[in-house]
């Protein structure tokens, strides 16, 4: 994300240029795919071509054309405009639900790693239990307890990736608490502060930012699944799973109700798996 | 107890997506020169002995997942009796209320009741449904075998798409590598149950090849299959081919040339078993997520299966199906977990040896 957030002073733009033309064109069109998903989410009337939620029954179920870009569903909707609209929901879900997922797994992960070898011990059994639970079934206890709905589904999506956030986490921590560059700097005697910003917080949040990237594309497809299941958003709202799982009862007479929020999932999906990659991989550069 | 990374390794940060599962390549860890004696596996080299210990170890975990879905499933809101009875609106009696309290053992405390249905599950009986008023397991009974048949047909055709892609794309040129690559990443964004509309669509709507819906026979079965083999095989192929690549730089590969082996054969008999570990490991978390993730493909081509009827119990509040079903995939999940462990020694017969050795 260095790419968009260089700052313009004369030197550093040719930095930033030299930057870009060594950046792989995927990572290039991954970025602008991804402002342009940001903006929809940020600004969706900008946009739209027509009102999401505005009914016309003359309109219903026409395919793909200049007027209506991915077409309209039974009830005369534009389903572009209603895909634009419901970004903003399954971002916010995507996001929410990785943050969930990533402050319950780094409580356990992280207080497991840096406690004594008996506490230790207890949680990463505790850890392990729950890791034996497939995410989707972890998630669907949850809506079982809590119910459905948008808060519950992010809680739900959160809950179920934290036993392998925790994990991850945990051995992260243990890997910088007993790595040598922390030795050598308590070598040097550098005090704790320069101890925390210099060598403990890029180890950790370099592989945090990985995970996050990664984790928001996945935590949206596992959101869409369950709302596509009945167990997410309500049916009114544009949530992309819901409005899939809508369009599966007409697929025969128009494939694009379903087909096109699908698409919608799987691009975001597939950006943030190419951003995150990239990170990944030009930080293993970085520290190995 | 997954039994993928042993406490004493150190994974690399895997892909959130494949459940943040660490995939620990064996002979990276014996590079090193040592292996950390894995906890709760015992370092005593008795095969017997850890297998017993591994086992006891799984029965532990089952134990505790019963037991944590068990009083999870207590925190569900609303009184069971009323869904047993239909709902709010039946509006029963108090004597009915009384009597259904008393036929489903609710009016017990709660410690009774867990006692009583740890010992049903010995039995083999797993409660009554709330729904259906049958036993559960005479309700999922035929619901297992059609679920079981399409996890296995999915982590069939992964291993094949996985595997060709992985002999077909590395090291076989720019344009292959960069094909490959670009499958990997798209095959594991695609949400299942998006591919399963798209192939719905195109090869039984248009080209009429596979039937709609159903599970009357094997032609039903490849539609679903695919829909969930190809995410899977995206994250398989993604290890499976990073994998063989770095199999393909070791310098028994170039040994095994200049004894006069062929590229093909190198490729095949000798990289290709190193690529198979780290996607083998990776089976044992994917057959537990599949057979959860079976619920979309289900739903999509309104095929019988636990999944299904996972989700129609948490609609319908049946806390008893519910409970079985989370209890039944957990069960999948770690034997599958201790039989790719087994099969991980028999496909890298240097683990057995370093153990016999240790």
């Amino acid at each position: 994300m260095s790419v968009l957030s260089a700052p313009v002073t004369a030197r550093s733009r040719n930095r930033f240029l030299a930057e870009l033309a060594r950046t792989p064109i995927t990572v290039i069109i991954a970025a602008v795919i991804l402002a342009v998903i940001l903006l929809a989410a940020i600004w969706p009337s900008l946009l739209q071509s027509h009102d999401p939620f505005g009914v016309d029954p003359q309109a219903n179920l026409l395919p793909p054309s200049p007027q209506h870009l991915f077409g309209t569903d039974q009830s005369g909707r534009d389903i572009f405009s209603r895909i634009i609209e419901g970004t903003r929901q399954s971002l916010v879900v995507g996001v929410g639900a990785t943050l969930v997922g990533l402050i319950i797994g780094g409580l356990l992960g992280i207080t497991a790693a840096l406690s004594g070898p008996r506490t230790d011990a207890v949680i990463s059994r505790i850890i392990e239990v729950l890791y034996a639970f497939p995410s989707l079934l972890l998630a669907l206890l949850f809506i079982a307890i809590a119910g459905t709905g948008v808060t519950t589904l992010v809680f739900a999506v959160g809950i179920g990736t934290a036993p392998g956030y925790a994990r991850i986490l945990r051995v992260q921590t243990v890997k910088v608490a007993g790595s040598g560059y922390l030795e050598a700097s308590l070598a040097l005697g550098w005090g704790p502060r320069h101890r925390l910003w210099h060598t403990i917080v890029p180890n950790v949040v370099r592989p945090l930012l990985i995970l996050a990237t990664l984790g928001v594309g996945q935590a949206i497809v596992w959101a869409s699944a369950l709302s596509f299941l009945g167990l997410g958003a309500a049916p009114p709202a544009a949530e992309w799973g819901t409005m899939l799982a809508d369009g599966r009862n007409f697929i025969q007479l128009a494939w694009w109700i379903a087909v096109f929020p699908g698409l919608a999932i799987t691009v975001t999906a597939l950006v943030t798996t190419v951003l995150g990659r990239y990170i990944q991989r030009r930080t293993d550069g970085v520290t190995r | 107890m997954s039994g993928t990374v042993s406490p004493g390794s150190v994974p690399e940060i895997a892909d959130p997506g494949v459940d943040a599962q660490s995939v620990q390549v064996p002979a990276a860890a014996s590079a090193a020169g040592f292996s950390a004696p894995a906890a709760g596996r015992g370092s005593r080299p008795n095969p017997v002995w850890r297998i017993g210990a591994r086992l006891l170890g799984a029965l532990a975990v089952l134990f505790a997942v019963v037991t944590l879905t068990y009083f999870a499933l207590k925190l569900v809101p609303g009184d069971p009796v009323l869904a047993i009875l239909g709902g709010g609106g039946a509006a029963p009696s108090d004597a009915t209320v009384a009597a259904v309290r008393a036929q489903y053992g609710l009016d017990l405390p709660v410690y009774q009741q867990y006692l009583n249905y740890l010992a049903g599950v010995f039995r083999g009986d797993l409660g009554t449904s709330y729904i259906f008023k049958r036993p559960v397991l005479e309700y999922l009974g035929p619901q297992i075998w059609p679920t079981l048949q399409l996890t296995l047909a999915s982590v069939a055709l992964a291993w094949l798409i996985s595997l060709a892609l992985t002999l077909l794309t590395v090291r076989r040129g720019r344009v292959a590598d960069a094909i490959g690559n670009a499958v990997e990443v798209l095959f594991a964004a695609i949400p299942p149950f998006w591919i399963g509309i798209i192939l719905l669509v195109v090869f039984s709507f248009t080209l009429g090849w596979f039937p709609v819906a159903g599970n009357a026979d094997l032609r039903a079965l490849v539609l679903p299959a695919l829909a969930l083999a190809i995410p899977l095989a995206g994250f398989l192929a993604q290890v499976t081919r990073s994998s063989f690549a770095e199999a393909l730089d070791q310098p028994f590969v170039l040994s095994a040339r200049a004894r006069g082996a062929s590229t093909t054969g190198v490729r095949i008999r000798h990289a290709l078993r190193h690529a198979l570990l780290p996607g083998l490991e990776l089976s044992g978390w994917a057959v537990g997520s599949l057979i959860s993730g079976a619920v979309v493909a289900e739903v999509i081509f309104s095929r019988q299966g636990l999944g299904r009827a996972l989700v129609d119990a948490i609609v319908a509040r049946d806390t008893p199906v519910v409970l079985a079903v989370v209890v039944f995939i957990a069960l999948v999940y770690v034997v599958v977990n201790i039989l790719v462990e087994l099969l991980v020694r028999v496909v890298d017969p240097r683990l057995i040896r370093k153990r016999a050795a240790a």
